[in-house]
């Protein structure tokens, strides 16, 4: 006589489909015992009735009723969608035309002759490196560190968009 | 994500109206089974659907094809109904038994209530008792076996573990066949 059924676990993971260590021992146990097989009896009712959508459903028309609602969003989706590249470039502008105002187009130019991104991608890469490097040192440091204010100022507002896009 | 839905997605991004219209119909269901689980007050639930939509609309330019489709509508939805109910400081589980949906229903189907006590329909049993549990664990059922999600997805909607999802699930089902078995003979179910 079998003392020990099977957990409802059990039996919901064999109806599942989820295979388990147990499996062999469930469908060997369901063979033999009649409580089980009662059990599994209802639980394959359950699942079936479950499966019936009893649906309490929307009412007629409410695809045209949120549809006719689109018209108004539509232009704020297009915004949305292009609104970062916008801000970034905006961004990107008013970087440019700040170290401009503030540093001088003299320290700009100075700047960029100094540097030699070719040499940094020939086959001489750790020698390049360091020159391309060093040539960096000797440009104005605090056009360096107005870019790199400006790339956190980028990120930082990038970041708040984002919050308020996604929630 | 197979193609069709990539260019139905285009197509709406680009303004098709009606192609939003079908995408609506295509999911509502989903967003209803989640809604109208999660919060009770009738007179919410459809502009919450209304309101759902229209986020999803907003943000489909956004949405980077990263899981399907249907898990990110569930889970608008379901942050929506979380909202509304955190709005109206109700907690998920405070879930009154509405049996007057299941009254609605019937009469939207020409019985009436009496003609329903009288029949045998498991389905509208069911539908009773399923309004009776816990909603989070209506809802689970719902993503499960009607939309067919695997316990993965559905915490991925729910931002649950799938373990717990799974717990959740087991205990509502058996809470459901338990209910129904003290009130019915083993026969009828």
């Amino acid at each position: 006589m079998i003392t020990k059924h099977l957990a409802d676990e059990d039996i919901q993971l064999y109806l599942d489909g989820i295979s388990t260590t147990r499996d062999d021992f469930i469908r060997r146990h369901l063979l033999t015992c009649q409580h089980c097989q009662e059990e599994l009896a209802s639980y394959q009712q359950l699942y079936k009735e479950l499966k019936d959508d009893f649906g309490y459903g929307l009412s007629a028309g409410f695809s045209e009723r949120v549809s006719s609602k689109i018209p108004v969003s539509c232009r704020s989706s297009l915004v949305s969608q292009y609104s970062e590249i916008i801000l970034s470039l905006f961004g990107v502008i008013l970087g440019g035309f700040l170290a401009f105002y503030i540093i001088g187009a003299e320290s700009v130019i100075k700047i960029f002759s100094n540097l030699n991104p070719i040499g940094f991608f020939s086959t001489d890469t750790t020698l390049n490196s360091l020159r391309f490097f060093s040539s960096i040192l000797r440009a104005d440091f605090h056009l360096i560190l107005l870019a790199g204010l400006i790339l956190i100022f980028i990120i930082a507002f990038d970041k708040i968009i984002s919050v308020f896009r996604y929630n | 994500m197979n193609d069709e839905c990539r260019v139905t997605i285009q197509m709406i991004l680009a303004g098709n109206k009606d192609a939003f219209k079908s995408f609506v119909e295509e999911y509502q269901r989903l967003v209803s089974h989640i809604v109208f689980k999660m919060v009770t007050n009738r007179a919410d639930r459809e502009d919450i659907c209304q309101d759902v939509f229209i986020k999803v609309y907003e943000n489909l330019g956004s949405f980077r094809f990263e899981s399907k489709i249907s898990t990110w509508i569930a889970q608008i939805a379901y942050n929506a109904s979380v909202s509304y109910l955190r709005k109206n400081k109700l907690t998920i589980n405070d879930n009154p038994a509405i049996e007057a949906d299941v009254v609605q229903y019937i009469s939207d189907g020409g019985c009436t209530p009496a003609d329903y006590t009288e029949s045998r329909d498991t389905s509208l049993r069911l539908a009773i008792e399923i309004d009776r549990i816990p909603a989070l664990y209506g809802t689970i059922l719902s993503l499960y076996h009607l939309e067919e999600m695997s316990y993965a997805e559905i915490g991925q909607v729910m931002r649950m573990p799938e373990g717990t999802v799974k717990s959740y699930l087991f205990r509502a089902r058996k809470l459901l066949k338990e209910r129904l078995l003290a009130k019915y003979q083993r026969e009828e179910l």
